[in-house]
């Protein structure tokens, strides 16, 4: 893991070197090549993140919390990553207005899969409630 | 652990259309033929990102359930 980010790190130095210099004369080639970047380095940490969510897993498995709970903050986790990439994409390329629609349907979409939790909690309320 | 050479090539495209634009400029007005460069720069650029992404899409689906 450590070595890895030093890969990442040098990486991550070289794209921007070759970056800086194409932003300036080609800056469609330069938000192509800024996406690749970004691919490369997100699919390069899924596996860490795998594995924390396998961590994350077992530990539910071992405190019988209701896997649906689970599975739903994992969507959301998935949502959120998958946004931000996209809004950020768009916003380096000057493009606000669609990273904030972006980042509006994610929410939007994270709400509604967060819908069966709320009515949990509310469902808990009323029943301790007297 | 994936490789560089996607970023190395895609570097490579985006100078080579800038040069192929700085020739076509220097050799006369030719802006018709710049900007069918440029798209076709954007399009073999795409199609080297496409993979990517498709894979980055497919692994986050299957690592978080969508």
């Amino acid at each position: 893991m450590a070595y890895e980010i030093l890969r990442l790190v040098g990486f991550a130095i070289a794209a921007t070197t070759l970056l800086v210099l194409l932003r300036r004369e080609r800056p469609e080639m330069a938000l192509i090549l800024s996406l690749a970047v970004g691919a490369f380095i997100l699919l390069a940490i899924l596996p860490a993140i795998g594995q924390v969510v396998t961590l994350l897993d077992t530990l539910t498995m071992k405190a019988h919390v209701r896997l649906i709970f689970f599975d739903t903050v994992l969507k959301i986790l998935g949502i959120a990553y998958l946004a931000e990439f996209g809004a950020q994409v768009a916003r380096d390329a000057g493009e606000t207005a669609v990273a904030s629609k972006i980042e509006l349907a994610a929410k939007v979409l994270i709400l509604v899969l967060a819908l069966p939790i709320v009515n949990a909690i509310l469902d808990l309320i009323l029943r301790l409630l007297p | 652990m994936l490789s560089f050479d996607v970023v190395i090539k895609l570097a490579a495209l985006g100078i080579l259309v800038m040069l192929a634009r700085l020739v076509l400029e220097s050799i006369g007005d030719r802006k018709e033929y710049g900007l069918l460069l440029t798209i076709a720069g954007v399009v073999v650029g795409f199609l080297v990102v496409i993979p990517l992404l498709t894979n980055l899409i497919q692994s986050v689906k299957t690592l978080f359930n969508l």
